[in-house]
């Protein structure tokens, strides 16, 4: 296990038994933590937690703007494209009104397997967006989870029971260090026992360790908000390689209605213009049936790789299994509020936080008004005890 | 168009996302995604 040296976020952990570790990071300042202010820590502690509300409040609205950006990008992406391809097919086919209503049906297929691609693109569009989402709250819970473990740590450090320990840590410190001084080893391996054993009595390790699996949890939701967003290059990444053959093999097939459509102004008037139509725009139909089917195969390929990720997530894959546009939607709309109560649950347990310390920043000061000028360091709760603080005159 | 994706405020002002550009959805993607960053920042720092 690791020992208790300063970590990037500058906090200790929980220091195991029989572990030696190197002193040296331990440097508690008894005159810091002996002249602390318990009034100025509740204050600082309000203003901290007020700022940090509004600074969450903002990320929250910035992601949700974030995320409705971004469906609308790729959506926008997805349909403008198929759209076109779909009405291009319409248009050309239309010119030719003996073929087109003789392959109706063959354009029809063409559109409704097209149209069912759009639905799955923007199925796994939304199934990653929503996988974001869900990391956001995450990353948001950790951070007032975080938060929270402070604000008690800075109380507890406030109080009386810290600043004992303060003062026994010291104390055995500088009889670690004089005995190092001195080349005293056997002095110098009962305090640094001792030393240890303090450590871990530490009062505040308790929310130390809060916050580092606060900081860990963060880390794992930033980790997969940025998995979502490269899921999603991926998937689209693919999705634009299928729509774009479509549309090419779609163009070439079309092209030979393109020639005829030349020609038939030219000389139309000189042939028997149907007959030749008819012919190249039947050939041209025959070509588009083609790239149905391929569609087919691009449809199977996307969806085994979106049915494979689904797997992962059993829930979205029950959901999916009988789900109808309307029922995702529902359920879509219903995740949505969840999180939104998510986000306002947190903002609550923030504001009630904010409440309970300006309680106890009141409850000092109506003693201190009390007491008439005489130095008092009166009660408060710090952590998750009930502190008595003695008078300090 | 067969879907709607409402508007946001950016800046105060209102955008129609479905009425704004895939360029300017991709500009305002990148400023938002910069002001989270920021945002993230800042809110380490006051819980470091």
């Amino acid at each position: 296990m690791d020992t208790a040296k300063n970590y990037d976020d500058n906090y200790e952990v929980v220091v195991p038994e029989n572990d030696d570790f190197d002193l040296e990071y331990i440097d508690l300042n008894e005159e810091d933590i002996i002249n602390v202010n318990p009034e100025e820590v509740l204050k600082a502690e309000v203003q901290r937690e007020k700022t940090l509300k509004e600074a969450l409040l903002n990320l929250m609205s910035k992601q949700a703007s974030l995320l409705k950006v971004k469906t609308a990008e790729k959506a926008r992406e997805t349909g403008a494209t198929i759209d076109k391809i779909i009405k291009g097919v319409e248009e050309k086919a239309q010119a030719y009104e003996k073929g087109y209503l003789e392959e109706k049906a063959i354009l029809d297929d063409y559109n409704k397997k097209l149209d069912n691609l759009k639905s799955l693109y923007e199925e796994g569009v939304d199934f990653r967006l929503d996988n974001r989402d869900k990391f956001e709250t995450k990353e948001q819970v950790a951070i007032n989870q975080k938060s929270e473990a402070k604000s008690k740590m800075k109380k507890m450090q406030a109080t009386k029971q810290y600043k004992e320990y303060t003062k026994a840590f010291n104390k055995v410190k500088d009889e670690f260090n004089q005995a190092v001084l001195e080349g005293d080893t056997e002095t110098e391996i009962i305090k640094r026992k001792e030393l240890i054993e303090l450590k871990q009595k530490d009062p505040t390790i308790p929310y130390k360790r809060e916050m580092k699996q606060a900081d860990d949890s963060i880390s794992l939701a930033r980790k997969g908000i940025s998995e979502c967003d490269q899921q999603l290059i991926d998937w689209l990444e693919d999705k634009n390689k299928a729509i774009d053959r479509i549309e090419n093999e779609t163009n070439q097939a079309l092209s030979g209605i393109v020639k005829q459509n030349f020609w038939q102004k030219l000389i139309g008037s000189l042939v028997n213009k149907f007959h030749k139509v008819g012919k190249v725009a039947k050939s041209a139909f025959g070509q588009i049936k083609k790239i149905t089917d391929m569609m087919d195969e691009v449809y199977e390929k996307m969806n085994k790789e979106y049915e494979e990720e689904l797997n992962a997530n059993m829930q979205a894959a029950s959901e999916r299994a009988e789900a109808k546009a309307e029922a995702r939607a529902e359920r879509k709309a219903a995740r949505a509020e969840k999180n939104r109560k998510h986000k306002q649950d947190i903002i609550k347990m923030i504001d009630e936080r904010i409440a309970a310390t300006e309680k106890q920043l009141e409850a000092i000061r109506a003693q201190r008004s009390q007491d008439n000028g005489k130095s008092i360091t009166p009660v408060f709760e710090g952590g998750d005890n009930v502190v008595q603080f003695d008078r300090d005159d | 168009m067969d879907k709607k994706h409402g508007t946001i405020i950016v800046d105060g002002k209102i955008v129609d996302l479905d009425k704004t550009s895939i360029e300017e959805l991709k500009k305002l993607e990148n400023k938002l995604e910069n002001e989270i960053d920021e945002l993230r920042k800042e809110i380490d720092e006051l819980i470091k």
